[in-house]
């Protein structure tokens, strides 16, 4: 017995017998229909269609055997499909493929066969026969090789239509599946021919209610395409959407629900074939975009909201990239620099508008926003309008170079040009008030001073005593016209700092010596500790008053011989001056207080009478100037400890 | 013993005008002599050259520096003068000390020690 040789496209083949999906299905009555016609015409028992699997030939019709399927190595038909021509086998026992096949000297003893290959529809491979087979030999004349291929072609008609149905069936499976996307298809009329469940579930309607009743101008919103539609009405409704929408390009449009509900929906329309490559009609693809309509509605009034804010507001806002360059300006910042719209400004360096002597500081202001060190810096610059006019400006910068959005430096500038005119003026009223106060205090300094001397002759004891109060509140008042105008200059950055280089030692003996006789007249002892010689270079007189300050308090608040230590510590890189003394202590909560303006502790009650309130502001406004810090611990009971701290090299700060 | 050397203080403020005075007179024992202005203090010279000049620096008509220029145009470059300022600005002492006068001295001052500190000033002590 020899096997049938293997088909060259087997794969292929086999593939294709799968895609048609007719193994092992019921048997069906057109197939049925076709093997009994065979058996009869030909006068055999035995009439089949088989499909021949890779390793059985299955039956998809019978007639006059019992069997199902049997395996491919003893398969008469799996010969007809490796040659794919009819096959003839005339006496089986006298062929010596056939002669030992069980199907032959056993049931159902086969003598004749003959069989006609069967093709699935699309590739064309072999898949299977139609064959007959008797007990007895016999012979196939012309016309009868003729019938039976004929009949086998019948047989592939049937595959055909398998074929088709089973892609329709695909189609269906594909449209009902799609429930988030509405799928309708008409044809050349109009006409709804399709209308899946994602449709349904968008639209209100049933299939059954416009399928073959309805066109799409049912759901379609007239608002939106009213005017067009109209126009095209006498066109064939494919062209009217082809001239109206366009054809494969999603387009915005409103369906109307069966509520009457409008929903926004992206929709694409394309013209679909039939099998003849003629127009069949529309195919619609809709996707509900509500939920996208919603957030881009939000961004939108977003976008409004902010930029009514950013017109309205007194600032201005800018956006500038890493290298100056403007990329966004609001309003008030357009019509600070005198520039009318956007365009004018945008593209073009912030320098432009800035005055060349404030460029270095600018630029640097610049780089350190780009090294991300100066969030929130804020810088004063001249701003030159466009007319050539100055402005004085205020930027405060923030770095967004890493916010996706923004990708810039942020600035908002405020025109301060007024404002610093006023300050000017109540700094120069300030200073021009406590001077002119300085003129009648000298006066009167000094005439007491002469008094006391005994100028005008020696004075009744009481006479002393109140010409006393007299000089010692005249010396009060002095010190606060100084200590004023002081504290406004530091608050104006006008104060002048004169840095030399100074030895420490030389500011801790004129400041000591500056309250020496406040402290002998108490008995308090002034103690110094650890003075070198190491020179700062700071203003010598300023860091002396500063100091002087400190060491005032604290032999103020010591007790009638008290000791009021001064002591020079080293630092890595500073020069620490700490002052302690023995007297109440200053509270924890009013550490920070007491460096504020008229601030004082105990200072009203205190029996040696009221300071100004300003020498601590101004000690540590000095200090500051310098880049270093006062710092204040305090023990309620024990006693204070101000530490200067003063930076060994530095003059950054320095103004 | 020498007769008592001849100040001309210059000031427009008369309270303070006297209480220099007094400061150099009285307890210095000096003669003086007064002046409101650069122009009046211009005059007090001519008519009797001062041994030194003690001189406000702001003041109306003509100010202190103004004065000194006027007394060197006039021939008396050589007369001491001692500014008497309000300023306790170094920087602006230093402005003062280059138009070649012989000192500074602050206001206010102490009259107890105003006329010591002006014969150091004028390195009259010793």
């Amino acid at each position: 017995m020899k096997a049938a040789p293997v088909p060259e496209r087997e794969e292929e083949r086999l593939a294709a017998l799968r895609a048609l999906g007719l193994l092992d299905t019921d048997p069906e009555t057109r197939f049925d229909r076709i093997t009994e016609l065979a058996a009869r015409i030909f006068g055999v028992p035995i009439s089949l269609v088989s499909l021949v699997d890779r390793d059985r030939q299955w039956f998809k019709s019978r007639v006059g055997l019992g069997m199902r399927e049997i395996d491919r190595d003893i398969s008469f038909c799996g010969h007809t499909v490796a040659a794919d021509r009819l096959l003839v086998v005339a006496d089986a026992q006298a062929d010596a493929r056939f002669a030992d096949n069980p199907l032959v000297t056993g049931a159902p003893h086969i003598r004749f066969y003959a069989g006609a290959p069967v093709h699935a529809p699309a590739s064309g491979d072999a898949i299977g026969t139609l064959s007959i087979i008797d007990t007895e030999p016999r012979q196939l004349s012309a016309d009868e090789e003729a019938i039976l291929l004929g009949l086998a072609a019948l047989v592939e008609a049937e595959f055909a239509v398998t074929d088709e149905r089973r892609g329709l069936w695909l189609y269906e499976a594909v449209l009902r599946a799609a429930t988030r996307h509405c799928i309708f298809a008409t044809d050349v009329e109009g006409r709804i021919v399709i209308f899946n469940a994602g449709a349904e579930r968008l639209l209100g309607w049933t299939a059954d209610e416009v399928v073959g009743k309805a066109t799409p101008t049912l759901f379609l919103d007239r608002d939106d395409l009213g005017p067009a539609l109209e126009q095209t009405s006498r066109m064939a409704p494919v062209d009217a959407i082809r001239e109206v929408v366009g054809e494969g390009i999603p387009h915005r449009l409103r369906f109307v629900t069966r509520d009457g509900e409008r929903v926004p929906v992206s929709v694409t329309f394309t013209v679909r074939y039939d099998r003849t490559g003629h127009e069949a009609g529309l195919i619609g693809i809709a996707t509900d975009i509500s939920e996208q309509v919603r957030t881009e509605t939000a961004l939108a009034s977003n976008e409004r909201l902010f930029g009514t804010i950013l017109r309205h507001i007194t600032d201005g806002v800018i956006v500038i990239d890493r290298d100056g360059i403007l990329r966004y300006a609001s309003r008030p910042a357009l019509r600070l620099v005198g520039v009318s719209s956007a365009q004018e400004a945008i593209g073009r360096s912030v320098f432009d508008f800035i005055h060349p002597d404030d460029w270095a500081e600018s630029l640097a202001a610049l780089e350190r926003q780009r090294e991300r060190t100066g969030q929130g810096e804020s810088l004063l610059v001249r701003v030159v309008r466009s007319d050539g006019e100055l402005r004085e400006a205020e930027a405060v910068a923030y770095t967004l170079l890493d916010d996706p959005v923004v990708n810039g430096i942020l600035l908002t500038v405020r025109d301060v040009t007024e404002r610093l005119q006023l300050e000017r003026m109540k700094n120069q009223f300030i200073s021009s008030v406590s001077h002119e106060l300085r003129t009648p205090l000298t006066s009167i300094k000094g005439s007491l001073a002469l008094l006391e001397g005994g100028v005008a002759g020696e004075l009744p004891e009481r006479a002393a005593h109140l010409v006393e109060i007299a000089s010692r509140n005249s010396d009060v008042l002095m010190q606060l016209v100084n200590d004023i105008l002081d504290i406004e200059r530091l608050e104006a950055d006008a104060m002048l700092f004169e840095r030399a280089d100074v030895p420490v030692s030389d500011i801790i003996r004129q400041s000591v010596d500056a309250v020496f006789g406040a402290a002998t007249a108490r008995g308090v002892r002034i103690e110094t500790e650890g003075i070198d010689d190491t020179i700062l270079h700071v203003d010598g007189f300023r860091i002396a008053q500063a100091l002087t300050n400190l060491i005032g308090n604290a032999v103020k608040f010591s007790p009638d011989g008290g000791v009021v230590r001064v002591e020079e510590i080293h630092e890595p890189d500073a020069v620490c001056i700490a002052v302690s003394d023995t007297g109440p202590g200053i509270p924890r909560e009013q550490h920070e207080k007491i460096f504020e303006r008229f601030e004082q502790v105990r200072g009203s009650d205190h029996p040696s009478g009221a300071g100004t309130g300003l020498g601590l502001p101004i000690a540590r406004g000095i200090v500051e100037a310098h880049g270093g810090e006062i710092s204040v611990e305090s023990v309620v009971g024990v006693g204070s400890r101000f530490v200067m701290r003063l930076p060994s090299s530095g003059t950054e700060t320095m103004t | 013993m020498t007769a008592a050397k001849d100040i001309l203080v210059v000031d427009d403020a008369p309270d303070i005008l006297e209480i220099a005075c007094i400061a150099l007179r009285d307890v210095g024992g000096y003669e003086v002599r007064t002046a409101t202005n650069g122009v009046e203090a211009l005059e007090a010279v001519r008519a009797a050259r001062p041994d030194a000049v003690v001189l406000d620096v702001s003041m109306p008509v003509l100010d202190g520096p103004g004065t000194v220029d006027a007394l060197r145009e006039a021939g008396y470059g050589d007369l001491p003068v001692v500014f008497l300022t309000a300023s306790a600005r170094r920087a602006e002492h230093a402005r003062l000390l280059e138009l070649g006068v012989a000192g500074v001295l602050t206001k206010p001052f102490d009259p107890m020690t105003l006329a010591q500190d002006l014969a150091r000033a004028l390195g009259w002590q010793g």
